[in-house]
């Protein structure tokens, strides 16, 4: 079959897997015991104006009757009101998801070079001293929470150096640039705003590295691996022998076949990040998707919640496509398995 | 025990895989200590009252020392011993996920493996399909949100997201195993289905799982431990691991061993289970050379 | 007299392993003319590989270490050229078609360039340096060289859509361009269909005839290279054991390892199913003492447990490592 028969199947599929995803997610929503209107209003609010919530929300409907109208708004982009910002949701995530865009971008540059560079240098390298540093270090990595890294860095690096900020996107001061994209990176280099650029950036360093660390980890243990495997292989032995000079077979024939197992797991990287933010915008209180989602999870903002997990899950499928496709880019023997199919 | 192959020679040979690695004896060690320190709280914490509701204003936030080595927090509770007992919660929510997750994750995958291509297989394959559609956390996150925010109910969340792995790992084997001879013979001499399923398939899928277990005790308590920093797993003054570096996080860099203690509690724990996940997939690995 | 171009001089290869350390080459002599073809014969696991690859320095080390031995090409010693020379060795000297050809090419390259580096780096060695036209052509003639069908197409397809018999002349392809004088075959046809595996036999012998190219055929089947060679070298745990030439090889093999491999193939025309040899490969971890075949050996006196047999001239270009025919030096 054809890459774009792949890619229309994968998407049809996928749809089906978000349909099934949002009924799951809807039906938890509504079954689990409490009130969200009562939790939205407060304990003191007066019944009545709990009662009239309810109504609004169509809390009192059948459960049946209650998905379909949430279905019916959310393909028509509706996805219900934010108790909490008194917005409608799509708009909330419109606002806020540049925002975590160029920070989870930040952080997949930042781990992918670092952990290319690092695990090329330690697999080639197996067993010296500088590989086994990084294997012990990246046992580390992958046992600490991102929050645990998250604290550890705004520790050092904000309150005992102070070198960097540990709070929020910009500094009281800076103007932001006219959003354009909503990313102010972009958007400040579009306009000439240096001033924003660079402080958005130092803004950035802390949270996006506190994202990176646990990538960062696995990625140099997967690279490695890969490297150490591939070096082995009669293909290497196979090109020295025939006088390939060895930088050409390090850096083009051992190095192709080597990245693929990285790429693969790349969908998980992206993925895995965008649950990070849920959790390091909250510390950092960097105005992103992540702290919205965090924030309507504590407040119990039922259409917030449902939303924004909606979305992680649309995004989540679409790159995983997008990966799967790469990687048939990449690695030929794939692309002749969907040609024979 | 005959029967399983265990005998003192397969415990040997199984130690000496095991042991090959002198990371994995840390990793050993480590969970050995941090399960006694579990079974044992009661008993060796200095202050095994400050676990819990326990206000002393007077002592609080002191910094370490002699009497209280790890300091004590906002409200005058010592904090070595909350985190002896956070140990607890945390190992025990991944041993009540797991007890749960793993016979019902498995049964589900063996039948679905078995009966590949069938409805069967179909239905409880696609549902495992929707719940890896999110990543684990911000599910748990979701879950626990809806529910109201205590360590049960993320216990109840991490279960119910937990499961589709271990189907999905049980799956992959069943259904490659399914067509092999050794099956397809019992089914001829008419071996009942329950038999293949679990006298036949599954030995097969044992090692594999093992392995996943271990490994899994240090994510559940990775996610465990996130979702009580955040507010949506156990609340105080449950002496949770998460919850105690959330109460202190706020008053970094002054008063850090409130928060710092507790972290690293939690790191090596999770590095421990992953040490020892990893020499377990050594000791259990078919023999290369 | 003239040097000759292969001279392996007491070769030992350790490999470093966690449960120790396998003493796989334990002393190997070995001395090849120009245009000679020799065939190498020995079990699976007794260190033709290793020896082979030892020449063209492709070992990994780590794992593997050599402690003694000296290899010639040449006149030159191999262990101790620079990159530049080892370079022109591998691209002009010598070169190896590896067992397996899938595992021998880079699954995620195409055909064309792989050829294309080659060719493009030999040619440097001459001085030339050649533009992309060039190098297109000169693969298309060696592809056409080792017989096969449509070469414009083979170069832009990945190996993994070529059968085995065609992934196994585009490695003899590759070895080509690289080898003018000695050429290296590891259990060329192995891997294949028998009918295939002739073929590549066949053209190796035709190439080897009309370049004038020396030749080590490997094989564990003493069939394979009857045809095709002159001399006989038989290996076992380590060592070679046995050198003569194939006709004396085959009449009158002295070592009883030999013999007992000689008189194991089934023949067609009666005589029972062969007894074979009794025992197995010795650990090389820990070897046994002296001769490595002694435990096996029907013949085995105490100074064979004791001292490693040197290897004895029985004269007519035949030689032989046991104490049965001698005890002094060759």
């Amino acid at each position: 079959m054809k890459m774009s028969h792949f890619i229309a199947k994968r998407l049809f599929y996928s749809v089906f897997v978000l349909l099934g995803l949002s009924i799951v997610i809807f039906t938890m929503s509504r079954i689990f015991p409490g009130d969200p209107a009562r939790m939205a209003l407060g304990t003191l609010a007066p019944q009545w104006a709990v009662d009239k919530l309810r109504e609004q929300l169509h809390l009192n409907d059948p459960i049946h009757i209650q998905y379909f109208i949430w279905l019916t708004n959310a393909l028509r982009g509706d996805l219900g009101m934010s108790l909490v910002t008194k917005r409608p949701v799509l708009t909330d995530i419109k606002t806020f998801f540049p925002a975590t865009f160029e920070l989870v971008i930040f952080s997949i540059i930042l781990s992918i070079s670092i952990s290319i560079v690092i695990g090329v240098t330690a697999g080639r390298h197996a067993n010296s001293l500088f590989d086994n540093f990084v294997r012990i270090a990246s046992y580390l990595g992958v046992a600490m929470p991102t929050f645990v890294w998250a604290i550890i860095a705004m520790f050092i690096f904000a309150y005992s150096w102070n070198i960097l900020p540990a709070l929020g996107r910009l500094n009281m001061g800076t103007i932001p640039p006219p959003r354009i994209t909503g990313m102010i990176t972009i958007d400040s280099l579009l306009t000439g705003n240096f001033r924003a650029f660079f402080d958005v950036l130092k803004h950035m360093i802390i949270p996006g590295s506190a994202l990176a660390i646990g990538r960062i980890a696995q990625d140099t243990r997967i690279m490695r691996a890969s490297i150490v495997e591939n070096l082995r292989k009669d293909y290497i032995a196979a090109a020295t022998s025939y006088g390939i000079p060895e930088r050409l077979v390090m850096f083009k024939y051992l190095m192709k076949p080597s990245l693929i197992p990285v790429v693969s797991i790349m969908g998980l990287e992206i993925s895995s990040s965008m649950a990070g933010s849920f959790i390091i915008e909250f510390i950092f209180n960097w105005p992103g998707f992540g702290r919205y989602g965090a924030n309507a999870m504590l407040n119990k903002d039922l259409n917030a919640i449902i939303g924004s997990v909606m979305i992680v899950g649309v995004f989540f499928a679409l790159i995983n496509i997008l990966v799967d496709v790469i990687i048939a880019y990449l690695d030929p023997r794939i692309r002749m398995a969907f040609r024979s199919e | 025990m005959e029967k399983l192959g265990i005998n003192k020679k397969s415990i040997q040979k199984n130690w000496y895989k095991f042991s090959r690695n002198p990371l994995s004896i840390i990793g050993l060690t480590v969970v050995v200590a941090i399960i006694f320190i579990t079974l044992f709280a009661d008993f060796i914490a200095p202050y095994p009252e400050h676990a819990g509701w326990y206000t002393d204003f007077k002592n609080a936030k002191l910094p370490p020392s002699f009497n209280h080595p790890f300091g004590t927090d906002t409200m005058g509770r010592d904090v070595l011993s909350r985190v002896m007992f956070g140990f607890r919660y945390s190992l025990m929510m991944a041993f009540v996920v797991l007890i749960i997750v793993v016979p019902i994750g498995t049964f589900l995958g063996l039948i679905a493996g078995y009966y590949n291509n069938t409805w069967l297989d179909t239905m409880i394959m696609r549902l495992t399909d929707i719940f890896v559609a999110i990543p684990s956390l911000v599910l748990a996150m979701m879950i626990s949100a809806l529910l109201k925010p205590s360590l049960f109910n993320a216990m109840i969340a991490v279960t119910l997201l937990w499961w589709p792995w271990y189907s999905r790992l049980v799956y992959g084997i069943s259904s490659s195993l399914r067509n092999e001879y050794f099956i397809q013979s019992a089914e001829m001499i008419g071996a009942s289905p329950l038999h293949i399923l679990f006298r036949e398939i599954l030995p097969n899928t044992l090692a594999p799982i093992f392995t996943k277990m271990t490994l899994d005790v240090a994510w559940v308590i990775l996610i465990g431990s996130s979702l009580s920093f955040i507010g949506l797993g156990a609340q105080p003054p449950t002496p949770d691991l998460g919850t105690m570096v959330s109460d202190g996080y706020k008053y970094m860099p002054e008063i850090w061993w409130v928060s710092m203690f507790p972290s690293l509690a939690i790191v090596l724990t999770i590095l421990g289970f992953n040490l020892l996940g990893d020499g377990i997939r050594d000791m259990l690995a078919a023999e290369v050379y | 007299m003239e040097k000759p171009l292969l001279d392996i001089q007491d070769l030992y290869v350790n490999y470093k392993i966690y449960e120790g350390t396998l003493k796989v080459l334990n002393g190997i002599n070995l001395k090849i003319e120009k245009s000679e073809k020799v065939g190498l014969i020995g079990e699976t696991g007794c260190g033709k590989t290793t020896t082979m690859k030892s020449i063209l320095r492709i070992l990994p080390q780590p794992p593997a270490i050599i402690p003694r031995g000296k290899i010639f090409f040449e006149g030159e010693n191999i262990f101790e050229m620079d990159s530049k020379r080892l370079n022109r060795l591998r691209r002009l000297g010598i070169s190896m078609i590896f067992q397996d050809p899938t595992a021998s090419l880079n699954p995620v390259f195409k055909v064309g360039e792989q050829l294309g580096d080659i060719i493009k780096y030999g040619a440097l060695e001459s001085g030339e340096s050649l533009s992309k036209e060039e190098i297109k052509k000169r693969s298309l003639n060696i592809l056409k060289e080792v017989a096969l069908p449509d070469p414009e197409r083979l170069l832009d397809n990945y190996p993994i859509q070529l059968s085995g018999g065609m992934r196994q002349r585009i490695c003899i392809a590759m070895a080509l361009i690289s080898a003018n004088r000695l050429l290296i075959a590891d259990e060329p046809s192995t891997n294949l269909d028998v009918t295939i595996g002739d073929q590549v036999l066949r053209l190796i012998g035709n190439i080897v005839k009309e370049k004038g190219t020396s030749v080590i055929l490997i094989s564990h089947a003493l069939g394979a290279v009857k045809g095709l060679v002159d001399r006989v070298i038989v290996m076992y745990a380590g060592n070679i054991i046995e050198d003569a030439k194939k006709d004396d090889l085959f009449s009158n093999p002295l070592h009883p390892y030999t013999s007992g491999l000689i008189n194991s193939v089934p023949k067609l025309t009666g005589g029972g199913i062969p007894t074979g040899i009794n025992g197995r490969l010795p650990n090389y971890i820990d070897p046994p003492t002296g001769c490595r075949f002694s435990p096996r050996c029907i013949h085995a006196m105490p100074l064979c447990r004791e001292r490693t047999p040197p290897m004895i001239d029985v004269g007519e270009k035949h030689k032989v490592t046991c104490y049965l025919f001698g005890e002094g030096g060759s």
